[in-house]
């Protein structure tokens, strides 16, 4: 069976998909920490309201 | 219009608002880059000369496009706040900076890898003025954010690095116009005004404008959530944060 020429990934240069991993690794870990930092610091500060309101109780 | 724009100087205002544009911009973002990469991978006809490592176009045009962009709104915010001191400028613009240093990484490497096959065997050509003007670019990026970190004083690193940011606003032009100043090994500028829609075949032109499109909104969406995590560590004591945070919780 014959792979469409569309299919056929065999014909690009690996600098290609390089590019492509490169770009996709960097994007996502950058999405990734900033989603993780924003839940992390609200995390924290209610954390920290939590304990207030026990003090002040 | 200055109305709108005192208010977006409001913390609580910018949350807000940024809470509601966040899930939009996340699935703007997703659509354009499946599809831009789809369309520029598998539907665009390959270059003629080039052949299909013209395909890396779809990412590098992008990111080299808006690793200046970004580092203009930068330099914007920077004189927003030596002007008018207004806060949220300079947690925009420090928001901005890793955006802006991994959009100008993902050019240098990409461009390097596509320079490797067109260009013989070299990944890096030291004495190319495009090259070694993004190359300046990326450590602008990397001194931007640096010298945020290096005061305590919050103010202070926001005065020096607005100053850094508008005295390397100079490189912006250089890069540009380096191809046409100097003599490159890179190509000449395709992607200028209307000049561009008459050098690039529409069949690979609609993929690269969607491909920006996806950059774009993932620039505005990180740069949002950036901002956000910057204001929830300055503002953290504040009333408008507590109240926040319990809303969030209760949801």
């Amino acid at each position: 069976m014959t792979l469409p020429e569309w299919m056929d990934f065999g014909k690009w240069t690996p600098f290609i998909w390089w590019c492509y991993v490169v770009t996709a690794v960097v994007l996502i870990s950058i999405g990734i920490l900033s989603y993780r930092k924003e839940h992390r610091l609200l995390r924290n500060i209610a954390q920290q309201k939590r304990r207030e309101h026990r003090g002040a109780s | 219009m200055w109305v709108w724009f005192h208010k977006l100087g409001s913390p609580p205002y910018f949350y807000r608002l940024s809470s509601r544009l966040l899930p939009w911009l996340a699935v703007a973002t997703l659509i354009s880059f499946v599809v831009g990469t789809i369309w520029g991978l598998f539907y665009a006809p390959s270059d003629y000369q080039q052949a299909d490592t013209s395909r890396i176009m779809y990412i590098h045009v992008p990111a080299a496009m808006f690793s200046m962009s970004i580092y203009m709104v930068i330099a914007a915010a920077g004189a927003v706040t030596l002007i008018w001191r207004i806060k949220l400028a300079d947690l925009v613009a420090a928001a901005s900076a890793p955006i802006g240093a991994s959009y100008t990484f993902i050019a240098l490497i990409t461009g390097s890898l596509w320079g490797r096959t067109m260009w013989g065997d070299t990944y890096w050509e030291w004495t190319d003025p495009r090259l070694m003007s993004e190359l300046i670019l990326f450590f602008l990026y990397l001194g931007y954010m640096a010298l945020n970190a290096a005061f305590e004083d919050r103010r202070r690193a926001a005065r020096a690095a607005a100053v850094l940011a508008l005295v390397g606003v100079v490189n912006i032009p250089i890069i540009h116009y380096s191809v046409e100043w100097w003599t490159s090994l890179h190509q000449g500028s395709t992607t200028r005004g209307m000049q561009f829609a008459a050098t690039i075949y529409p069949s690979m032109r609609y993929p690269l404008y969607l491909m920006m499109l996806a950059f774009a909104f993932f620039y505005a969406q990180l740069m949002f959530k950036n901002t956000r995590c910057l204001l929830l560590e300055s503002e953290r004591n504040n009333s408008w944060v507590k109240e926040m945070v319990t809303q969030h919780d209760a949801a």
